[in-house]
């Protein structure tokens, strides 16, 4: 009978699971919105996942179970939990061995990551008390745009101009854009000063967290192509490609935990 | 007996009862040792003994020991409330047992000797309601002590208290807030924030007072929601909420006229950072007292600006003998100068014990008194009385196996501004991880030697105790005042760690956060930055701050916690 680990990420915006087999293989995955209670937003995600697996039926039948992300300690049945920064260093680590840096801008705060040559961290820098350029920063700015998320994380692909944003602050920022938009400045170009103006706080983190090398995106917000162009130009090199879906690295790593743990324990 | 926290209430209403009786007594013109004497007779010391015995069951503490449970289980979850008095082993329960009574004895005395006037104040004050709190405040700063940590611990704290009620009592003496026909108001020259006492030395009949410590500074360290009133309060004012909370606080402080109103006169200071430069300007209005700023050189590193911080001293001497009507004497101040190298020399002894490899007492007591005496009693011969005796049981330690603690992973110096909201984390890093804080960033100010030989090289001396003063020393004086310190104390205190308090309203020192980054990683140090905003809990709480913390100690150090009852607790609603 097959065995399966799983890793359950509860994040602030979107809740992740990942279910591997004892080879390291993704026999199941997930990325469900959060809802307010992080114990059902584990269950959800969960169920989500386990439903790919024919011969799994529930969460109890997981051989082991790790839970990560801010509401780990809330993921039912875990058998422990492990913090979302060094599972994201694993679920990288596994992905493309060859990254040594992470930037990854999840729905409320901004990671960087520098991972040592076996998946562990060797540091880590992290803002999670302002909004400024995580998802959230993001979901606001569209709404001033008045565009869905996914049209506005493409919209400074086109521009020929960048028109520097000076506010940090989400909210100072939003009105900022309100300003520009009202004085009919091309809305491309305002989102391209807008993602410039992110790509700088995330090169912070990650200079700050010591990465270098190759350095990959992690988090929701890896998926914004504007983002990814403007950090690539920040920090003047080639964002890595990661064959598995950025936003489910968390998960990932956890659920690579997990079965390095559940192995050792079925022995 | 039952315990503990429910006994706290019975002990509240019982002392409430006795300071109800003091105070009528007091009414009726009892001199205190009559009081004293009343007392006795109407309060049997059979009824005492909840009072006196406090939150002590043997039986549950015996048990906490004997079944090896953790420090958090001593503790209510939330309200931080002790369940019982912690089990140390006899002896040390013994000693921390005394000390603590001898901790009541010393705030009983002293709200007995004028209990009008002291009740008084907690009615007017919103702060004084923080110091009530003080037997349990000291208690959370010496958790899981033994030994030398215990003994000196437990004896700066108490002398502090000593020192502190001495502080009070003059103050309230002299306050026209609480007596408008006060006589005692004008002996006092209020002094700011960011300069020793030491100064005001040279009178005999006028005496120096720190105008922030009781009001403000001491009440955000023991109670760390008391700030949130004070820190609304001067946004309501105007003041953009984004200013650093200390001097935000001060200000609230002094809108809500909270601050005593005493001194004939109010020497200020060109200030460290520009926050308090906007609440130096608030509190000028309100106190309405003649001020003068003393300019203190900004690169207080170089020598060529000693000779305007010497004159500039003066000129403050001529100011205060103007308005105090007495004439400055050197003499006086010759003496308390010789006091404070004293003091000064036994600190110095101190940080050559901690650099050790069994460095015998550092943390929140330490750090504390540290800046408690640079400041308030510098000279103090309490103070210096109570360094003797806590070096002397420091001495006999060194070299000795510890009893506390027994057992530690790291060295870390503590760098950056304190979190006045969380005093105890260093007792937690070091019951939680094993991390000794062996050196924190708020002890290193000035520590030269004063020359008593002429006057102008005393003067010499005090300008630079002022232009080294907390926060000034690494604030001012260019970048590398405060990174090279820094690197110093790691290699003397042979460190392998820096926790860097990242204070998030103090702009300042971010633009040198990649040079010490930089440098750690250079010389191999592990850094870890620890957010927090100074008073204000609501931004980051206690509990974010140890999140941190746990994280980097799991994810980058790969560590466990030595007591995992400390990993995670709440906290948020304990003072």
């Amino acid at each position: 009978m097959s065995k399966y680990f799983g890793g359950c990420d509860v994040g602030s915006t979107y809740g992740k699971c990942v279910i591997l087999n004892q080879n390291g293989d993704i026999c199941g995955h997930s990325i469900v919105r959060s809802k307010i209670n992080p114990v059902e937003t584990a269950n959800f995600a969960l169920a989500e996942a386990m439903a790919e697996i024919k011969d799994l039926k529930n969460a109890e039948a997981l051989s082991y179970l790790v839970g990560t992300g801010y509401g780990r300690n809330k993921v039912p049945f875990a058998d422990e939990n492990i913090s979302e920064i060094s599972c994201h260093a694993m679920g990288v680590h596994i992905t493309n061995a060859e990254v040594t840096g992470i930037i990854d801008v999840g729905g409320q705060d901004v990671k960087g990551i520098a991972i040592d040559t076996d998946g562990t961290v060797k540091n880590f820098a992290m803002n999670d008390k302002c909004a400024a350029g995580t998802g959230k920063f993001y979901e606001a700015m569209a709404r001033a745009f008045e565009m869905t998320l996914e049209d506005f994380s493409k919209l400074s692909l086109t521009a020929e101009n960048v028109i520097p944003i000076t506010a940090q602050c989400t909210v100072f920022a939003e009105s900022e854009v309100i300003s520009l938009v009202g004085d009919g400045k091309p809305r491309d170009e305002i989102a391209a000063g807008l993602q410039m103006s992110i790509a700088k706080r995330c090169f912070v983190m990650a200079k700050k967290a010591g990465t270098d090398g190759l350095i990959t995106m992690t988090g929701g917000c890896a998926k914004n192509d504007g983002l990814k162009q403007a950090i690539e130009h920040v920090l003047k090199l080639k964002i890595a490609e990661l064959k598995t879906d950025p936003q489910l690295m968390g998960a990932l790593g956890a659920a690579e935990f997990a079965r390095q743990k559940g192995m050792v324990q079925v022995g | 007996m039952t315990v503990t926290s429910n006994n706290l209430k019975d002990n509240a209403k019982l002392f409430g009862d006795i300071f109800t009786e003091a105070i009528k007594l007091e009414l009726a013109n009892y001199d205190h040792k009559t009081i004293l004497m009343d007392l006795k007779k109407k309060f049997e010391p059979g009824k005492l003994t909840p009072l006196l015995t406090g939150q002590v069951s043997i039986k549950a503490a015996v048990n906490q020991y004997l079944t090896g449970n953790g420090l958090q289980d001593t503790i209510e979850d939330k309200t931080g409330i002790y369940k019982h008095r912690e089990w140390r082993g006899p002896v040390d329960t013994l000693y921390d047992y005394v000390k603590w009574l001898e901790l009541w004895g010393i705030l009983g005395k002293w709200l007995l000797k004028h209990p009008v006037t002291n009740v008084s104040a907690l009615l007017r004050y919103r702060w004084m309601a923080a110091y009530l709190t003080t037997p349990s405040f000291f208690d959370h700063n010496v958790p899981g002590f033994r030994g030398t940590m215990l003994r000196a611990g437990r004896m700066n704290l108490n002398t502090i208290a000593k020192l502190l009620t001495a502080n009070m009592e003059d103050i309230f003496s002299a306050d026209l807030n609480i007596n408008p026909e006060n006589e005692n108001a004008k002996k006092y020259i209020c002094i700011d924030a960011y300069m020793p006492k030491l100064i005001t030395a040279g009178f005999s009949e006028h005496q120096g007072i720190l105008a922030h410590l009781v009001p403000h500074y001491l009440p955000s360290i023991i109670n760390h929601h008391l700030p949130e009133h004070y820190l609304d309060v001067t946004e309501s004012y105007g003041v953009p909420a984004d200013v650093c909370g200390l001097p935000s606080m001060e200000s609230g402080v002094a809108i809500e006229d909270d601050f005593p109103k005493i001194g004939c006169c109010y020497i200020s200071t060109n200030m460290p950072c520009d926050g308090s430069i906007m609440s130096s300007s608030i509190l000028d209005r309100r106190f309405q007292l003649p001020t003068y700023v003393l300019n203190t050189p900004m690169r207080h590193t170089r020598e060529d600006t000693q000779e305007y911080a010497i004159e500039e001293l003066k000129e403050c001497i001529k100011f205060m003998e103007k308005h105090t009507g007495e004439t400055y004497d050197y003499n006086l101040l010759r003496e308390a100068c010789e006091r404070w190298n004293e003091q000064n020399a036994l600190r110095l002894e101190k940080w050559e014990m901690n650099a050790t490899d069994t460095p015998p007492h550092y943390g929140a007591s330490n750090w504390m008194y540290r800046i408690f005496t640079y400041q308030d009693a510098c000279g103090s011969q309490v103070a210096i009385k109570n360094d003797r005796k806590v070096n002397k049981v420091m001495r006999k330690s060194l070299g000795k196996l510890r009893k506390y603690p027994q057992q530690t992973r790291h060295r870390a110096v503590v760098w950056n501004t304190v979190a006045n909201m969380y005093s105890a984390l260093d007792e937690w890093l070091l019951n939680c991880w094993g991390i000794e804080a062996v050196f924190e960033f708020i002890e290193h100010q000035g520590h030269r030697p004063i020359d008593t030989a002429t006057v102008d090289s005393m003067l010499a001396g005090v300008a630079k105790v002022i232009q080294e003063a907390t926060m000034r020393v690494h604030s001012k004086g260019g970048y590398n005042a405060y990174t090279d310190d820094l690197w110093l104390l790691v290699e003397q205190y042979d460190c392998d760690m820096i926790v860097m308090f990242d204070q998030i309203s103090c702009k300042g020192p971010a633009a040198i956060t990649g040079l010490l980054e930089e440098e750690a990683r250079r010389r191999g140090i592990k850094m870890v930055w620890l957010k927090q905003d100074l008073v204000d809990a609501r931004t980051i709480s206690r509990r974010d701050m140890r999140d941190q913390i746990n994280k980097y100690m799991e994810a980058v150090m790969n560590e466990t916690p030595l007591d995992p009852t400390l990993r995670d607790f709440d906290d948020g609603e304990s003072w």
